[in-house]
């Protein structure tokens, strides 16, 4: 995270300093899951459905050509249910979920920071955008702990999943995004714009899992490989705002 | 003009005591009196454990579950405003036993296994499973259970989980509660088949 705003401050101030043209826009929306999403299993939260908030996205633009660097927090809208997680072996078929009415995790945040390339074609008063970038997801997925209790028996187990072996800190997806954007301006520095933003982003992790039969207190540990592919598409609206010179002849409401 | 003011210095007070009584906790807990003792088989074979008649139930997932009707006993009484009643908004009044329970045996009528016969105490073949983990008989007592735990009906339900498995399977329990104030409570379970 700290990497990122590092990085995105970088990107304000070498554009500050070397280019005149320069639009700093702030966009809100929501994203959803789509086609096939998901890990090895559903133990940690990683349904992309979020509440988004883009607090800056920096563009330096070249003639029609610009680079974009953007930052977004989003916070997870939707709760995992016990009932639907597939346990890893060696859980046994044998071994089930003690309580269905808890949670696994809610309102998780996601940051993601992403630079690449747009495109722009201007007419009259409207903007369209065309993108492609990539960056890093940071995903938070912190330590899962469930009650199970063994079929047939008086038997309860406390079954602990932390990711990144015995770290619990945030993980890191590679992520790439595609999409397109529309502004309308209003005056000759601010415009209204809408965002439409597909990205899809992976990793594979290592996830640690401690089974405790909590009568007899016998701990066995386990490691095991976790595939995370998200694919998702964020809608959102927002506005932009032209920073340094505007040309007369690019003012929109002089065509 | 003069009236709005006249009436709203007048109502300062009444907004101060509606703020105070939102907020005003008693530390007094509720108190109640244990009342009847109500013991049931167990079926806990599946994800919850089931209070069941049937004649008969697997015993590696057998249970007695002891429920305790309660009468209050005690309600903090506060009512110390000119206005309003104290209202407790964010209170969180624990209940606590007035007569605490001294001992909680579990007899075998039937023969337990060969070094418990008839008659025998069996507690320690029980085990008490609440808040994700095992308490052994004499801890379930000292536990919260019995400070917060009452249902909306006042009610204290325990289920004691059978841990070690008898060598005959013709069973039956009978649960004896003493207090400390010295009276006590006795029941027993239906006739059950272990298998």
């Amino acid at each position: 995270m700290r990497n990122g705003l590092l990085f995105l401050v970088a990107v304000l101030a070498g554009s500050i300093s070397f280019a005149q043209k320069i639009t700093i826009g702030q966009v809100a929306g929501y994203e959803f899951a789509v086609g096939k999403n998901g890990s090895s299993n559903q133990i940690f939260n990683f349904n992309q459905n979020m509440l988004f908030f883009q607090p800056i996205a920096l563009t330096h633009w070249f003639n029609k050509l610009g680079i974009q660097a953007v930052g977004q927090v989003g916070i997870y809208t939707r709760d995992v249910k016990p009932d639907g997680v597939k346990l890893p072996v060696p859980s046994g078929s044998d071994v089930f979920l003690y309580n269905s009415q808890t949670y696994l995790s809610k309102g998780q945040e996601a940051i993601k920071v992403r630079i690449g390339l747009v495109y722009n074609i201007e007419r009259n008063k409207w903007a369209f955008r065309t993108k492609l970038l990539a960056g890093i997801m940071k995903l938070e997925a912190g330590q899962t702990t469930l009650t199970l209790k063994e079929k047939n028996t008086n038997i309860y187990f406390s079954d602990r999943y932390r990711p990144n072996g015995s770290s619990s800190g945030p993980l890191s997806l590679f992520l790439i995004s595609g999409g397109m954007n529309i502004s309308r301006a209003l005056t000759s520095r601010f415009s209204l714009t809408a965002d439409a933003l597909y990205s899809h982003a992976r990793n594979t992790f290592s996830v640690s899992r401690t089974l405790t039969n909590l009568y007899i207190d016998q701990v066995s540990e386990q490691t095991f490989k976790e595939k995370v592919r998200l694919n998702s598409i964020a809608l959102g609206i927002g506005f932009a705002i032209k920073v340094g010179k505007v040309k007369a002849r690019e003012n929109p409401l002089q065509d | 003009m003069k009236i709005k003011k006249i009436l709203l210095l007048c109502l300062l007070p009444l907004m101060g005591e509606m703020l105070f009584a939102c907020c005003n906790c008693d530390d007094t807990p509720y108190a109640y009196r244990f009342d009847q003792m109500f013991v049931y088989n167990l079926d806990n074979s599946g994800k919850n454990a089931i209070e069941t008649s049937a004649a008969e139930t697997g015993k590696t997932s057998y249970g007695i579950r002891i429920k305790f009707t309660t009468l209050m006993a005690a309600v903090p009484a506060d009512n110390n405003s000119f206005f309003l009643s104290s209202a407790q908004a964010g209170c969180c009044s624990p209940y606590l036993p007035q007569d605490g329970i001294e001992s909680l045996k579990i007899i075998s009528v039937y023969d337990f296994n060969e070094s418990h016969k008839s008659g025998s105490d069996v507690t320690e073949y029980f085990a008490a499973f609440y808040s994700n983990r095992y308490y052994a008989n004499s801890s379930i007592l000292e536990s919260e259970l019995f400070r917060n735990d009452l249902d909306e009906q006042k009610n204290i339900l325990i289920d004691f989980l059978l841990m070690t498995q008898p060598s005959a399977p013709k069973q039956q329990f009978r649960v004896e509660v003493k207090f400390y104030e010295g009276r006590e409570l006795k029941e027993s379970t239906s006739l059950i088949d272990l298998i």
